[in-house]
């Protein structure tokens, strides 16, 4: 008998361990915590459904030289690409604790506009250099928008799709989630100009004039995506997908369509 | 049953335990083959390919093929652990029974198994060879795969594009598979086609889907960090909603 | 022991300690630590900055170079280069310092050091075995719960990746070793009537260099993990984070251990075995340990080759395995193939074989068919060399290819059933005395059973369209390699256990683990045999809702399982420490190891014992 509560004890110590281990896991996990899209009225589409309207900011920046944005073990990576939540006007929010995983309510619209930092160059699959799964298959681009005086430098365009050998990144929805119609979302985002990033990164700063792409998609069914950038920009190992594109919250994250 | 021959001067098939293994081989086979069955065949999705209702039929057959085998084996346990039981820190007495070899047995479990294999050999090449023919239909239609960390699109003639794979139902369909970065494995489950997607590479595979309704393309090797996402479904629908649905992509591809 | 040369020089400088007796363990990790961390900070400073394309190469030099500086220091620190550098310089070992490295003092601390007495190294296999298993099985526990609900979500998906990826590898690293490791170390040599292995000083070696790759392991837990499952790809492992250098660094070391350990059991079986022990009086589980190791030789210099290119890719830019410089993906498959398929039946036969050991102590009959045995052995050792394009047959390689792997695959299903007709035959009209090993057969034959039959299904190309790359693929070779290969090993350690240590291994605690590892893995199995069948694909951290019921099922009985080898655990500890003093033949069993008294000398045999006849003779002296 005593035997048997003894090795009762070992099991219990055991899971004990065990539990202490998967604590440490899942406290580790550099994940940055969820960003909720904030609410604007409603939205109607071109064939004149109307939606409950939200909006989400974010930025793709040169490098990640802050590192709130990528969770609690992620952090700074000034080598690293990477995405992060903007202000009304593309400013960066440094401060900002969350910014990649992003939680959408569905079957509404959801207006996300996308400041692009980052130079760019030929995209190796130009299936993701036309804008897909947006309202209207269409995209709004101002090609070079003034941060500092918060106004289009450029006008604004209706693109359904950017030169293949001038992309900086890419947003593209996609997922696990089960539904027959499943989201799919994916939008160019082109290139700034390349002297002026280059300029602003050895000043220790981002060029004034990112590129801008405005874009609404309609949610759907609730369930579980993920997005990634398929503009291949890690470092240069195979496909140039190691580093940041295949660390969780620097040019990936989570989709989130809560009902 | 001719495994063993006992020690006693009567017929082996006489000997009582002999006549338990064959009962319990009785209820065996039944029963493994039918549990066997149905645990593969309720599991597995609803064909939507003749390819995957004949992968369904092959598990059925080498379950049926091996229940007999595997009774056998069950049942000498079973007959083993009901005969002759001892428990205690001594071992029993040495057991009665000391032949140490068999050449009957042997003989008959070699030759048995051979054939099992050159069965289970023969049903699978005839299968294998009926799928190769299917790369060279001359009426399919042609799709290209391509694979990037992590998700799947696919070109079609006309220049239509698109990101959820969509096919004609009864028509033959060949995929050209490529990946643009990392291996990845290109699998319609309810269809029971699977082929790589080598970087550099392109491989081939071919179905006809024979069932209107969405399915399954998952990616079956692991590819990085998404690795779990890279899936989608497959809309499997009339030839006519097929050409509307191709017309509508080319248009959409080829503005501007 | 082996050489003993009286050198005069050695004597004379008998005033201060010999270095031999001053390395241990803890200048080992010392002098690695050191020597890791000198050329990690010389490489650091020196080594030129890589242009713009390749931007992690020379990072990835640098954690190869201080990884080789921790092997080669760890290895100096324990003493492994003392001898042969002692011979060359023409100063061999004395016969004391030799009696000293066997561990003539019998302490505790001679488990520490190159302590080249087989006996000690069988113990030293024991203990890390058991802490492979337990991290492994601790990292199971961690993808089960995180399987448990279909969003994941628990463990990060890179974290996730590199569990499954480590479970993987060490765990089949643990497997490999468990049977040939602690018994064929310990008991293999007194079984043949041996004094101690061929080279005593390998022996030693191919322990210590097993500790010493486990820390590349370790460390590349914090420098990225090891991303991309446990057999490491390419192209992905070329892109995966810095962990993979440890990986790299840990397969290279382990595969020359594994060499190491192969060349020196193959020469003590084939040059040491007692007088009048002819082939067919050999036991059948030195057959399965010989069977085992000579797999591996030829196997394992592939794996380290494979390795070495895939670190060559990384560090120096070349492109074996990229197919933008002309290399290719399908390359590194063939070579990782052509040694895994080989490596699970490494881990099979020797627990195979050490079950058909102990069926005819337990059955107290003789063995059934010695020669169909040994011929099965052997037809699945030459087989298995022959299969490995079987992993892929959907790779797109050679489709022209698939029809004679699916020969090959599936004529291994005779001499495998041959097998099952040795044990069977066995178990027919035996006297039963249930013990623990006893209920392992029973166990290992419906286990294998269930592995046998699903490897048809998988061997046979059509089917294996569907059933590549599923949960049911993982399912099925854990009903191989654990559910037949564990139990193996589990029977064995309660077997010999009274031999290694001197006590008996608590029956109770025996008989409770037994049933619960043994319920909880075919729970946790048959769940995911249901996943993988409804298309649920391998190593994935989140899944569709459909496969929600099978998951939790296996995430169940993953919790028993491991509640079973925790009390096996608690067993272990609790009869090594106080458990029954062991007669020197509890089992009445006929092999020569059961011959030695408790506790076992130095050199085993004061005389060498002289074998008369094959070690089964139940109840022939009735007749």
């Amino acid at each position: 008998m005593k035997r048997i509560l003894a090795a009762l004890a070992t099991v219990v110590l055991g899971f004990g361990v065990i539990a202490g281990i998967g604590t440490y896991v899942a406290a580790a996990k550099n994940d940055s915590g969820l960003t909720s899209a904030t609410a604007a009225g409603t939205f109607t589409t071109p064939e004149g459904k109307t939606y409950p309207h939200y909006t989400l900011n974010m930025n793709v920046y040169p490098n990640s030289t802050f590192g709130g944005h990528h969770g609690a073990g992620g952090g700074a990576h000034p080598d690293w690409v990477s995405y992060g939540l903007a202000g009304e006007h593309g400013e960066p929010l440094t401060e900002a604790s969350t910014g990649t995983n992003f939680v959408v309510p569905a079957h509404s619209a959801v207006t996300i506009t996308i400041w692009q930092y980052d130079s760019g160059e030929t995209i190796t699959n130009d299936f993701f250099a036309k804008v897909r799964g947006t309202v209207g298959n269409t995209a709004t681009l101002v090609e070079r928008y003034d941060t500092k005086a918060h106004a289009n430098a450029t006008e604004a365009k209706t693109v359904t799709q950017i030169p293949s050998d001038g992309v900086g990144h890419t947003f593209t929805i996609h997922g696990l989630a089960d539904a027959n119609n499943q989201v799919f979302v994916s939008v160019p985002l082109p290139m700034s100009n390349d002297d002026e990033v280059t300029a602003a990164e050895e000043a220790g700063g981002f060029t004034q004039f990112p590129t801008m792409m405005t874009f609404t998609i309609i949610t759907g069914d609730e369930g579980e995506y993920v997005w990634n950038c398929e503009f291949p920009c890690g470092d240069g190992t195979v496909a140039r997908f190691g580093s940041a594109m295949s660390t969780m919250s620097y040019m990936s994250g989570h989709w989130i369509v809560k009902g | 049953m001719t495994e063993l021959k006992p020690s006693t001067k009567n017929k082996w098939w006489k000997h009582p335990d002999v006549k338990k293994t064959f009962i319990f081989w009785l209820i065996f086979t039944p029963a493994i083959g039918i549990f066997g069955t149905q645990f593969h065949v309720l599991s597995m999705p609803d064909p939507a390919s003749e390819v995957m209702g004949g992968v369904i039929g092959l598990m059925r057959l080498f379950t049926w093929a091996a229940a007999p085998v595997a009774a056998l084996v069950f049942a000498i346990c079973a007959t083993a652990l009901t005969s002759s039981r001892h428990y205690g820190d001594n071992p029993p007495a040495d057991a009665d029974h000391q032949i140490s070899n068999s050449p009957r047995a042997n003989a008959t479990w070699i030759v048995v198994s051979a054939m099992l294999c050159l069965f289970a050999l023969v049903t699978g090449l005839v299968v294998l060879q009926k799928e190769g023919d299917a790369l060279h239909e001359e009426n399919a239609i042609h799709v290209n795969v391509t694979g990037q960390q992590w998700a799947w699109n696919y070109d079609y003639a006309d220049g239509a594009r698109s990101e959820v794979l969509y096919l004609p139902v009864d028509v033959p369909v060949v995929f050209h598979i490529t990946s643009k970065d990392v291996k990845h494995s290109f699998w319609i489950v309810e269809m029971g086609i699977k082929m790589d997607a080598n970087p550099g590479y392109t491989t081939e595979t071919a179905v006809t889907p024979n069932k209107i309704g969405v399915f399954n393309v998952r990616c079956a090797e692991l590819c990085g960090l998404l690795h779990a996402y890279m899936q989608n479904k497959v809309h499997v629908v009339s030839k006519a909603d097929y050409e509307k649905w191709l017309a509508d992509r080319s248009a959409l591809e080829a503005r501007s | 022991m082996t050489t003993t040369m009286n050198h005069p020089a050695a004597a004379a400088g008998k005033s201060r300690t010999p270095i031999i007796e001053r390395l241990n363990i803890v200048t080992a990790f010392a002098l690695g630590a050191i020597s890791a961390f000198v050329v990690w900070r010389l490489a650091l400073q020196f080594l030129p900055a890589d242009s713009e394309v390749r931007l992690f190469t020379r990072e990835d030099k640098i954690t190869l170079l201080s990884m080789i500086a921790w092997f080669v220091g760890f290895m100096t620190g324990i003493g492994a280069l003392v001898a042969p550098f002692r011979w060359v310089m023409g100063k061999d070992l004395s016969h004391d310092e030799n009696m000293f490295l066997a561990g003539k003092d019998m302490g505790i601390k001679r488990y520490f050091r190159y302590t080249t007495d087989h006996k000690v190294v069988g113990i030293q296999y024991l203990i890390i075995t058991m802490v492979i298993f337990g991290i492994g099985g601790i990292l199971a526990m961690l993808i089960r719960a995180n399987l448990g609900t279909p969003e994941g979500g628990l463990i990060h998906p890179q974290a996730y990746n590199s569990i499954v990826g480590t479970h993987g590898i060490i765990m089949i690293v643990g497997t490999i070793i468990m049977v040939t490791g602690p018994i064929g170390n310990f008991i293999m040599p007194i079984m043949i009537g041996a004094r101690d292995m061929a080279f005593p000083r390998l022996n030693a070696l191919s322990f210590w260099l097993i500790v010493a790759a486990a820390i590349p392991l370790i460390w590349a837990q914090f420098i990225g993990g090891i991303s991309t499952g446990w057999s490491a790809y390419n192209p992905l492992a070329g892109q995966a984070p810095l962990g993979m250098n440890g990986y790299i660094m840990f397969i290279c070391i382990f595969a020359l251990s594994t060499m190491v350990a192969g060349a020196n059991i193959t020469t003590t079986v084939v040059r040491m075995r007692a007088k009048g022990m002819t082939w067919n009086r050999t036991p059948i589980f030195i057959y399965g340990v010989v069977a085992s190791v000579a797999l591996a030789l030829p196997a394992f210099p592939v794996f380290f080759l494979s390795q070495v290119m895939s670190g060559m890719d990384r560090a120096l830019d070349t492109s074996f395995y990229n197919t933008a410089g002309g290399g290719s993906g399908w390359l590194y498959e063939n070579l990782f193939w052509i040694m895994g398929h080989p490596e699970v039946y490494v881990i099979l036969i020797p627990a195979v074989a050490a079950l058909m050991e102990m069926a005819p102590v337990f059955t107290r009959r003789p063995l059934f068919s010695f020669n169909v045995a040994v011929m099965g052995i052997a037809g699945i050792s030459g087989l298995s060399i022959l299969v490995w394009a079987h992993h892929m047959y959907i790779s797109g390689w050679a489709p022209l290819l698939n029809a004679p792997f699916m020969l090959t695959t599936e004529l291994i299903s005779i001499p495998t059933g041959m097998l099952f007709l040795v044990l069977v035959g066995t178990l027919w009209r035996g006297r039963l005395w249930m013990t623990m090993p006893t209920l392992s057969i029973f166990a290992l034959l419906w286990n294998f059973m269930i592995g046998g039959i699903t490897g048809i299904y998988l061997s046979d190309v059509p089917a294996d369209a569907f059933l590549h790359g599923s949960m049911y693929v993982t399912a099925h070779f854990h009903y191989t390699l654990m559910g037949a290969g564990l139990t193996g090993a589990l029977a064995s350690l309660v077997y010999w256990f009274p031999k290694m240590t001197g006590r008996m291994f608590d029956k109770k605690l025996s008989w409770i683990s037994f049933w619960m590892v043994q319920i909880g893995f075919n729970v946790t199995f048959g769940g995911m045999f249901i996943v993988g069948l409804q298309g649920q694909p391998r190593r994935v951290e989140a899944y569709a809702a459909l496969f929600n019921r099978g998951n939790l099922i296996t995430s169940i009985g993953a919790a028993v399982i491991m509640s079973g080898m925790l009390v096996l655990l608690y067993g272990v500890i609790s009869s090594w420490r106080h458990g029954v003093v062991a007669p020197m033949n509890p089992w009445h069993a006929k092999t020569l190891e059961w011959t030695v008294a408790n506790p076992i000398p130095l050199e085993n045999f004061a005389v060498l014992p002289v074998v008369t006849s094959d070690p089964y003779g139940y109840g022939k002296e009735k007749k």
